[in-house]
């Protein structure tokens, strides 16, 4: 290595940051990201995704949904979601959560959509916009459940 | 000479983890160039870039009080972005193997010709970076992140052995240089 060269690099850096720099609702949602911190929640990991898992490939071929798990502990989340017009479509099913389980889903800490959970934890959602979501839930019992983001 | 590993990424996030924004405002302002040069070197457009970058610090809130290692902050944030890109990629081309994302379109990565470069050099400096091959792009472009990272940071934003980063910089360097010299 050799100064001549970090100087071509420091060139380099320079002008990235004039022709390609971080743009500033980018920071601005960095920031907003620590809004989202829910201490109360039991997180909910995600355990499967038919986009990285090559065992979903057929599946996802055929129908060009996503397929996603999570798990918490004695609760399960799945769910399917595809786009559809503008839009993205999620359906799936809270398991062991109980009757009188209140979801919602967050779009990137501020929008919330309600959710109606059917007796068997079953819901269908429409129209959501791209970027980052997750499912919260208000179990019975007051405990909380969050799933981690997936990104539409 | 490699620049220092960030300072203070521990402390950092125990502050955060702790509750303060403060601290968490400043992990942003350390890393998110890192993060948004790691998504155009992986040639993620800028709405994709965007996204993969906020994912990034989305999962990073998540896992505040479980990082086990914060002193490796930024090897946990480059190979987080890293996933992120490789899902969205994915996503938007369906089913490209990720060693081949080389091979993707490139989504038209600024050029020169909107006006915001004045000086000659310049011009021609970021027109030879255009014109190299995709693997030097890619390691010149994660590079440029401000504050410069440490060859550990790029080695796993890349994929790359860590001992193969000098000399394929050097070589990257050298091959610019060829041709902004041919081109003047």
């Amino acid at each position: 290595m050799t100064s001549v060269d970090d100087e071509l690099l420091a060139d380099l850096r320079r002008l990235a940051a004039l022709v390609d720099p971080v743009p500033q609702h980018v920071r601005e949602a960095a920031r907003a990201a620590f809004l989202t911190r829910d201490l109360d929640a039991e997180l909910a990991e995600l355990i499967a995704d038919s986009t990285a898992d090559a065992d979903f490939e057929p599946v996802r071929q055929a129908t060009d949904e996503r397929l996603l798990s999570f798990a918490a502990d004695g609760t399960q989340v799945e769910m399917t979601v595809r786009a559809e017009g503008a839009g993205w479509t999620m359906m799936g099913q809270v398991f062991g959560a109980g009757p009188g389980t209140e979801a919602v889903v967050e779009s990137d800490g501020r929008a919330t959509t309600p959710l109606d959970l059917d007796d068997l934890g079953r819901f269908l959602v429409g129209d959501l916009a791209s970027g980052p979501v997750r499912l919260r839930c208000d179990l019975p019992g007051g405990a909380k459940l969050v799933t981690s983001w997936v990104i539409l | 000479m490699e620049a220092p590993d960030h300072t203070g990424g521990a402390d950092l996030i125990a502050r955060a983890a702790a509750g303060d924004g403060t601290a968490w405002d400043e992990l942003t302002e350390q890393y998110t160039s890192l993060l948004w040069s790691v998504a155009r070197a992986m040639r993620l457009n800028e709405a994709d870039s965007a996204d993969a970058v906020q994912a990034t610090w989305l999962r990073l809130v998540e896992k505040l009080d479980t990082i086990r290692d914060p002193d490796r902050i930024a090897g946990w944030l480059s190979t987080t972005i890293r996933r992120e890109c490789l899902a969205i990629l994915r996503q938007r081309t369906k089913s490209v193997p990720h060693e081949d994302f080389d091979d993707l379109p490139d989504e038209g990565g600024p050029g020169v010709d909107d006006g915001v470069l004045r000086d000659e050099r310049d011009q021609a400096l970021w027109r030879a970076f255009s014109q190299i091959s995709a693997q030097c792009r890619a390691l010149l472009r994660v590079l440029m992140s401000d504050p410069a990272p440490t060859y550990a940071t790029v080695s796993v934003a890349l994929e790359m052995p860590i001992g193969g980063i000098g000399p394929t910089r050097q070589r990257c360097l050298n091959s610019l240089r060829r041709i902004m010299a041919v081109a003047s």
